[in-house]
């Protein structure tokens, strides 16, 4: 039944509602409306009565505060209903006994912090906030293959060794060895790994030296090295290592205790097939120059001999620079690339000194630039949920009163 | 009912028990037209009632109102599960049959109440009970139905002069 508004009551049957409460009250009434007067106590003889052994139970229910009311009359009727009617009553009961109708909003509640949750979980595993790249040393293979040919060269040429302890590359295992058929290729991978370390202004020094100590017990090389120790900056030093690839692992796990890990980050570089190209160029050079000497042993005349002697030395060419590639590449796959950055702890940034009010105003505006992004996500998911629950509570709710009415409809 | 302490909730829950039970029941009887019904209709509406006794706010309306509310709630889900049982389509009206005692005129004017009571559409038997037998003012039975104030007025004004027709029309 929908609320109409505008109906207005005429004089005379306002008059007549009035006497019909006066009637119901007891009181006394006009002369003309004593057909009225009539008519209430006519239908008020017909107004049905209780048992009084109902009402007796029901009094006892009462008393009792419904305590037993499983087995009362009010429960009777929800049985009868049958098992959709028995959850529709605990339901019921539920949101009677939460306080204020808290059963919307407490699911409404629930489901916004589960989903505010699910969304952080995963922006924190897809590294949104982390800043710090991480790629998994374990599948070499799975690496783009647009970076198999992009670091070839030029790596050996910049290697110095400054530390005075570098070892060479171990020897030519492969270079000039006849390609097999069949023959597998260990996957040659390059690894470029940048660590972030932070420490004490005063302690920079001792860390940097300690970068050196722990690439010379794993056989490293320090390519290049800063160290800046400027009080008005708070100092900081960078260092390019190079670090067999077999130990790399262990010798990052030491320059790792050498002080707060700021950030890790690790790429991989399938370089296989770079190699393997490489190497089958130095075998086809190889032995286009093992039949030349054999024609140079059989030329008979001077200008017969000058052209084998010319191609001999194009053949050499060639073996020269597949030679230089494949050390170059071994020099990248056999010796990770680290570098090191070690910076000043916060604190000790800036002139060395504590912690400054410009610094802590910035710190201040950065959390609440964060606080505000949280509430603002927040909202965007609480939100949408908050009236998605209030509409389908409403709707619940007019679905539910059109159904009652309609059953009145019905009779 | 929004109440201070436990105890005086319940006290004023049991008053307004003790000064409606019998309304509410004639209500439900009225409405249901089957005094089985009618009792567990008025039990499940106070145990409601108490459950939600903190819940009811005097802004929104009186407590008799409020009750009245919920126990038509009660009455129009009990008519839907008895239309999808189909089992009492065909209820038969037994409100108490009393033999009158009264003069011969008043027995037939009773009859004839009875005739046009039983001849009364739902709605309009709804707004009998309601005033008659519950003692609602028109702003507590246009809060019961979901009208406004006039509206029900105009609504209860048409039913009773069906009625006041009946009975003094007749012969």
């Amino acid at each position: 039944m929908t609320r109409r508004n505008g109906t207005t009551l005429d004089q005379e049957a306002a008059r007549e509602l009035a006497a019909v409460d006066a009637a119901l009250r007891g009181e006394g009434v006009q002369q003309r409306d004593a057909d009225l007067a009539e008519l209430v106590e006519l239908v008020r003889a017909e107004r049905p009565r209780p048992r009084p052994q109902w009402a007796g139970d029901l009094d006892e229910a009462v008393a009792e505060g419904f305590a037993a009311r499983r087995g009362g009359a009010g429960s009777r009727l929800a049985r009868r209903g049958g098992a959709g009617s028995r959850l529709a009553e605990g339901a019921r009961q539920l949101r009677e006994r939460l306080p204020g109708g808290l059963l919307l909003p407490s699911f409404a509640t629930a489901a916004s912090l589960l989903l505010v949750v699910v969304v952080g979980t995963s922006l924190l595993r897809s590294g949104g906030g982390a800043g710090t790249q991480t790629v998994d040393m374990a599948e070499p293979a799975q690496q783009p293959k647009s970076r198999e040919a992009a670091p070839s060269g030029g790596a050996a040429s910049t290697i110095s060794p400054a530390s005075g302890t570098a070892s060479a590359p171990e020897g030519d295992r492969e270079a000039g060895a006849p390609a097999t058929p069949g023959r597998t290729t260990a996957r040659k991978v390059e690894r470029i790994t940048s660590l972030t370390l932070a420490t004490g202004s005063g302690e920079i020094d001792d860390v940097a030296d300690e970068v050196v100590r722990v690439t010379d017990g794993h056989r490293g090389v320090v390519t290049s090295s800063s160290v800046n120790t400027d009080d008005a900056s708070g100092g900081g030093a960078s260092f390019e290592l190079r670090i067999p690839s077999h130990r790399l692992q262990p010798a990052l796990a030491e320059l790792s205790k050498l002080a707060h890990v700021r950030s890790r980050s690790q790429t991989t570089a399938d370089v296989t097939r770079t190699y393997v190209s490489a190497r089958d160029r130095l075998n086809e050079a190889l032995a286009e120059r093992r039949g030349l000497l054999g024609q140079l042993a059989r030329a008979d005349t001077p200008n017969e001999t000058a052209n084998v002697r010319r191609r001999l030395r194009l053949a050499a060419g060639r073996i020269s620079r597949a030679r230089s590639e494949l050390a170059s590449i071994r020099q990248r796959t056999d010796l990770s690339q680290v570098r090191v950055s070690i910076e000043p702890r916060r604190g000790d940034e800036g002139t060395g000194g504590p912690w400054t009010p410009r610094e802590a105003l910035g710190d201040a505006l950065s959390i609440l630039s964060v606080t505000l992004g949280v509430i603002v996500v927040s909202l965007a998911v609480l939100l949408p949920v908050g009236l998605l629950g209030g509409a389908s509570w409403l709707g619940a709710r007019g679905v539910r009163r059109r159904r009652r009415e309609a059953a009145l409809d019905a009779l | 009912m929004a109440l201070e302490t436990t105890d005086t909730a319940r006290s004023r829950f049991e008053e307004l028990y003790r000064s409606s039970r019998d309304d509410v029941y004639a209500y439900a009887a009225s409405l249901l037209r089957d005094r089985s019904a009618a009792e567990d209709v008025t039990a499940l509406a106070f145990e409601r009632a108490f459950r939600r006794r903190r819940t009811f706010n005097p802004r929104r309306g009186s407590e008799r109102g409020w009750l009245f509310g919920i126990a038509r709630n009660a009455a129009l889900d009990e008519l839907r599960r008895r239309k999808r049982l189909q089992a009492l389509a065909a209820d038969p009206e037994d409100l108490d049959v009393q033999p009158p005692e009264d003069a011969a005129e008043r027995t037939v004017r009773r009859a004839a109440l009875r005739d046009a009571l039983a001849a009364l559409e739902p709605r309009e038997r709804e707004l009998v009970a309601l005033k008659f037998h519950a003692g609602l003012s028109h702003g507590e039975i246009a809060g019961v139905l979901g009208v406004s104030e006039s509206n029900a007025g105009t609504m209860l004004h048409r039913t009773i002069t069906k009625l006041r027709k009946a009975c003094h029309d007749t012969p």
